[in-house]
């Protein structure tokens, strides 16, 4: 057994459980302490990612290549920066309880696995132990009957979808014989003998991950739970665990599936045009900013899918960099959404953003940063994930799907317009309590890496272009 | 009627009414002098003999264009008739207006429709109005307020007011009930597989 | 990256200078501190003086410009995303070189026009001003496609927040079509830049200018910039986004929207357009030319009614945009060397006139031509000068606005004799709303009260319509200073359309050749 492979991930479960016994045997409230832990986790562990060769390992169960490792650094990034907005937004809230940052670092964990799983069944393993962290987190104010509500809905339905996914593998298995992604794609090879069977494993496959993405129709979750549940796991549900469960659509279908690209491609393509439809349209009846995250989230989801509907290895370098843009400007436009706070009481609502340029010119042009480019407008970062996965798709002739996702980008924009609108042009209303100095941070740094990505974009681009190779071998 | 007969203005705008400056009869002078004189002066270098040589061509004359040389030909009696009606003109002006102002009005009453034609400069500037310009005034109001404002406006207005309609009745699916949502995920994944096995 | 390889005498990055330098301003903006007057203040003397500096570095570009060279000079170029064939490349040729000056030599003019009106939020105004001022410029100078593309719709940012936080009562909705709808059209611009990039395999203009495109791409990708530019123009039937926007905007937006931005649509279709595409250009002229009259005489029409002062001018410069339309789709030297005169004498001449409209607006508060009225008593000054730009808009001979309209119909002469005659009616209907305009606002007798205490020009005022009198004087008494910019650079383009022109039809002669041999 080579344990050097699966090093990191051992590193962070070992370090998740000693936070835990330590955060157990302290007397006094060590929330801080415990993040701070899970912080110095995270670097030590995205070292170790970097230093792990790329082999597979474990009986063909687990493999470590540059496309996992992209994925692996990503989520690792995301977690770090929700767990530094959890800081000030659970402390502020009341439920500053040790297990959060515990329970995030098993999430990771779970998400790092699901991005080296070479068989369903660790595919499996990954994404349940993720869904089971973030069930406990989405429910984590326990008086708070919305948060409550939050994590019921999220888990009744999560299972549901791990049902349907658990149902598709084993058809899967039924039909090639095998877990291994390597078998089922010689079980796959010819397209034309495929059975019906494995089709209809493929698509149940697909449900299940496509729940995790909040993709169209599997999305119904989201808005609610987004809204549920408290700032700072919404923040993290938007980032980190929209990855993993992305780059393992990205090895299923590419992996064990690619031989039969042609007939998954059009489902792809029919989720990602009703992803980024309703989550351009829904979002603009929105009023609550977490609503309207939930939607955009969804919007981003159905463009990232056009990568993959690509089919290509454009496509892909296509959507690790949608990826990246996306996980940064995410967790900014959290950190701003988590410094709304009145009087102590956090607020939720587009309008309570009214004149906030006025009040806190900083914040301000921090989330119009973070709204132009989640509207795709250059020169912000993402405007350059948008312009990836089109290519790929104008690459791969997929003019209709490019057309449509241009155009949704403008009704979409709408919304974002409408967020910067009511913090630039409105009346100013009351000025929002201090931020904290980590909020501050998050917002400053991913700020500053979404404006500037443009000048700096080559390592990144190519760090992508490599792991996408690497997916294709 | 400007410079004879008796003075129409009240004594006030008489007091103001004096000789023009220098600077406004001195130029007044010079160019009374060109126009009594020029004709005469510049007979021989424009029109003359020589025009083509003073011309040197800025002026093209096509080859079978003889009008100045027709110029010198013209009858007597006709080079003669702007001078006579010149004079006539005078005459009448001074019958009209200094010996007996009252024809004038006489005139006017007689011939009242065409009186009133000619002083309205045969209504050109009512007919210019009634053919052009009103139509034109008509014209792009309706292209202003029908045209841009409904119809080319109407479309992206439009568009807005559809999507949000169409948002609210999207989010009405929304209603929160878990049972509605998996049923949904359930659908969504039965059009999933039959789009799949239509596909192939 | 590699080190710049710049190919200028100097060997100096002046359009980087250019481009950039007002972001500098930006930071020392952010940087100021104090109470709200002293920053106010402050702000506005920072943001003069570095548009200032910029226009003086940019008048190198004027110096230092090779008027025989008909390519790309003060080149640049460092690599970017070299395995994507993405490359930061800038530099100007004769199109471009006169939009940069004349995005230099507005923005401290509607630095100085804001001066004492826009009293609210003056230092995050400034900042808005000179990130556009950046954008600008760099999408003039930008020779790849995809950092065009960027500056492109980047000046959307800033102008969004111009009209939407400084704008009128209907701002949030002027400023919001603003975005949207020029949006739309780029996005489609951005599927055509990405099918070129495919066939090209790089972003680099001068690289696409070379690359063939097949006939039936070309159709498709004609209609993508169509979208795009035709909106920027703005084209009928796309335009009304414009007389929205400059009504909402303030003073200073609106002169740089029609000085520069309306610009950005004409100087598209010659970038780009024309040259990248020949066959679909001459296969679009006719419906080119066709919207193109429509909305001289359309919207000519359509200023006659108008009741707003700012909606006539604005209706105006779509009509004095088709004129430019028609001239860039005539395909010949004389026809887009007018259209280029006449962006630039526009550029001058309606930003003139939205600054006029601007000194009576901040004196009363209004913009409604029947509030007006006999101002030439009070106002001899500004009466001269406001005659004087609204004889350039009319294209009276002796004003920039004249050389434009004369070439471009030159142009159109050579194409069709109808064209020409339905092109001049622009110019008649333009003389009847522009003098019917100045009547009622400046001849007649003083009726109102609050008019007869109203004050001449300030000499802030003078100092902002002087440099524009001179320009629009230069512009028409002298053109070839101007035209000698573009003459080689418009000539080698007409030049390489005719040959793309004639080795296509004798494609379709071989084609059908074979065809019939085949047969």
């Amino acid at each position: 057994m080579n344990f050097a492979l699966a090093l990191p991930e051992i590193f962070l479960a070992l370090c998740a459980m000693g936070i835990l016994v330590a955060g157990v045997l302290q007397k006094t409230d060590s929330t801080v302490m415990c993040t701070m832990a899970a912080l110095a986790a995270c670097a030590i562990t995205a070292v170790l990612v970097v230093g792990v060769p790329a082999a597979t390992g474990y009986s063909g169960l687990f493999i470590t290549d540059a496309f996992a490792r992209y994925a692996k650094l990503l989520i690792l990034a995301g977690t770090a920066l929700c767990a530094i907005l959890s800081l000030d937004y659970n402390d502020r809230q009341g439920i500053n309880r040790f297990e959060f940052p515990v329970l995030m670092l098993l999430s990771s964990v779970g998400m790092m696995v699901m991005a080296s799983a070479d068989n369903l069944m660790t595919l499996y393993m990954g994404l349940e132990l993720q869904s089971l962290a973030i069930y406990v987190l989405a429910a984590f104010a326990r008086d708070d009957i919305r948060s409550s509500e939050a994590g019921l809905k999220y888990f009744v339905l999560s299972a549901l979808a791990s049902g349907l996914l658990l149902y598709g593998i084993s058809l899967t298995y039924g039909f090639s014989g095998s877990m291994d992604f390597g078998h089922i794609a010689q079980a796959a090879a010819n397209p034309v003998s495929t059975s019906t069977g494995l089709i209809v494993g493929i698509a149940f496959i697909i449900t299940g991950l496509a729940f995790k993405l909040s993709a169209v129709p599997f999305h119904m979750w989201t808005p609610d739970v987004y809204e549920g549940a408290p700032t700072s796991v919404t923040a993290l549900m938007s980032t980190a665990p929209k990855v993993a469960p992305f780059v393992v659509l990205l090895r299923v279908m590419f992996g064990p599936f690619g031989h039969v690209a042609v007939q998954w491609q059009l489902i792809i393509v029919f989720v990602s045009i009703a992803s980024m439809l309703l989550g351009s349209f829904a979002a603009i009846a929105q009023t609550n900013i977490k609503r309207l995250m939930a939607y955009s989230s969804i919007g981003h989801m159905g463009y990232a899918l056009i990568g993959l509907a690509a089919g290509t290895e454009t496509g892909v370098r296509g959507v690790l960099v949608y990826l990246l843009t996306y996980v940064v400007m995410s967790a900014g436009a959290f950190a701003c959404i988590i410094a709304m706070r009145r009087r102590g009481l956090a607020i939720e609502k587009i309008s309570d953003l009214g004149g906030l340029a006025r009040n806190d010119l900083t914040l301000a042009v921090l989330m119009a940063i973070f709204m132009f480019s989640m509207a795709g407008i250059p020169p912000m970062a993402g405007f350059f994930g948008k312009l990836l996965v089109f290519q790929a798709a104008i690459d791969a002739g997929m003019y209709t799907l490019a057309i449509i996702g241009v155009l949704t980008s403008v009704v979409g924009c709408f919304y974002y317009l409408r967020v910067i609108k009511v913090m630039f042009f409105d009346p100013a209303e009351a000025p929002f309590d201090a931020r904290s100095g980590a909020l501050s941070f998050v917002a400053l740094a991913t700020g500053a890496f979404t404006f500037a990505f443009m000048v700096f974009a080559a390592p990144f681009v190519g760090a992508a272009t490599h792991a996408a190779k690497a997916l294709f071998g | 009627m400007t410079f004879h007969g008796a003075a129409r203005a009240d004594h006030h705008t008489m007091e103001h009414v004096h000789e023009s400056p220098a600077s406004m009869w001195g130029p007044l002078v010079a160019l009374s002098v060109g126009a009594v004189f020029s004709g005469w002066l510049l007979h021989a270098l424009f029109i003359g003999d020589n025009n083509a040589a003073y011309w040197q061509g800025a002026i093209f004359t096509g080859p079978t264009n003889h009008v100045l040389e027709k110029i010198e030909h013209t009858p007597l009696l006709i080079g003669l008739l702007p001078t006579a009606t010149g004079v006539l003109g005078f005459a009448l002006a001074f019958w009209f207006y200094i010996l007996s102002p009252a024809i004038p009005a006489r005139l006017a009453s007689r011939f009242g429709p065409i009186y009133r034609f000619v002083l309205n400069k045969w209504y050109f500037d009512e007919l210019y109005d009634f053919l052009f310009v009103r139509p034109a005034i008509w014209l792009s109001r309706e292209l202003w307020k029908v045209g841009d404002e409904q119809i080319i406006d109407g479309v992206p207005n439009g568009l807005a007011s559809l999507a949000e309609g169409g948002s609210v009745q999207v989010v009405r699916i929304q209603t929160g009930s878990i049972a509605v949502y998996a049923f949904t995920m359930l659908i969504g994944l039965v059009v999933m597989v039959s789009l799949f096995l239509i596909a192939r | 990256m590699n080190p710049v390889t710049a190919s200028d005498a100097a060997g100096f990055p002046v359009l980087s200078l250019v481009t950039f330098l007002p972001l500098v301003g930006v930071v020392l903006l952010a940087t100021l501190r104090g109470e709200e007057g002293a920053v106010a203040q402050n702000a506005r003397w920072t943001a003069l003086w570095t548009s200032l500096i910029t226009f003086g570095v940019s008048l190198v570009l004027w110096t230092g410009f090779d008027l025989h060279e008909p390519g790309y000079q003060f080149v640049e170029s460092v690599d970017w995303l070299p395995a994507l064939g993405i490359g930061y490349r800038m530099g100007v040729d004769g199109i471009s070189v006169l939009f940069v000056l004349l995005a230099t030599a507005l923005t401290p003019i509607c630095i100085l026009a804001s001066w004492d009106s826009v009293k609210m939020r003056v230092r995050e105004y400034m900042a808005a001003f000179l990130i556009l001022e950046t954008m600008m410029v760099g999408m003039f100078s930008a020779t790849d496609f995809l950092l065009f593309y960027m500056f492109f719709e980047g000046v959307l940012i800033p102008m969004y927040l111009i009209i939407g936080i400084w704008g009128g009562p209907r701002r949030v909705y002027a400023s919001i079509k603003f975005f949207l709808y020029t949006f739309a059209g780029s996005v489609l611009m951005l599927l055509a830049l990405l099918a070129m990039w495919r066939q090209a395999g790089t972003t680099d203009i001068a690289v696409l200018l070379k690359t063939p495109f097949s006939a039936e791409m070309q159709f498709w990708l004609f209609l993508a910039f169509l979208a795009s530019f035709a909106v920027k123009v703005p084209m009928w039937p796309v335009h009304t986004w414009l007389p929205d926007a400059h009504v909402e905007a303030p003073t200073a937006g609106s002169v740089i929207l029609a000085g520069v931005l309306l610009k950005m649509g004409g100087y598209g279709f010659l970038r780009f357009s024309v040259p990248m595409l020949p066959i679909a250009a001459a296969q679009f002229a006719p419906v080119m030319f066709a919207l193109g009259v429509i909305a001289v005489i359309y919207t000519s029409l359509v200023a006659l009614a108008q009741q707003d002062m700012k909606k006539l001018i604005a209706y105006s410069s779509i009509a004095h945009m088709g004129v430019v339309v028609i001239g860039i789709f005539t395909l010949n030297i004389q026809g887009i060397d007018g259209a280029l005169f006449q962006m630039i004498s526009h550029g001058v001449v309606s930003a003139a006139l939205f600054l006029c409209v601007g000194v009576i607006y901040d004196r009363m508060h209004t913009r409604e031509i029947s509030r007006y009225g006999g101002l030439g008593d009070r106002m001899p000054a500004y009466a001269f000068v406001f005659m004087l730009f609204t004889m350039g808009s009319i294209g009276l001979p002796g004003t920039s606005g004249f050389v434009g309209e004369f070439l471009v119909l030159v142009g159109a002469l050579r194409v069709n004799f109808w064209l020409a005659l339905l092109g001049s009616f622009g110019m008649i209907l333009g003389a009847a709303y522009m003098l019917y305009l100045y009547r009622r606002i400046i001849f007649g007798r003083i009726t109102r009260a609050d008019l007869k205490s109203i004050l001449d020009l300030s000499p802030r005022e003078i100092t902002i319509f002087a440099p524009l009198v001179v320009l629009t004087l230069w512009l028409g008494i002298y053109p070839s200073s101007f035209t000698s910019f573009f003459e080689s650079s418009v000539g080698a383009m007409v030049q390489s359309h005719d040959q793309a022109m004639i080795l296509a039809h004798h494609a379709t002669r071989i084609a059908r050749a074979t065809l019939s041999i085949a047969r």
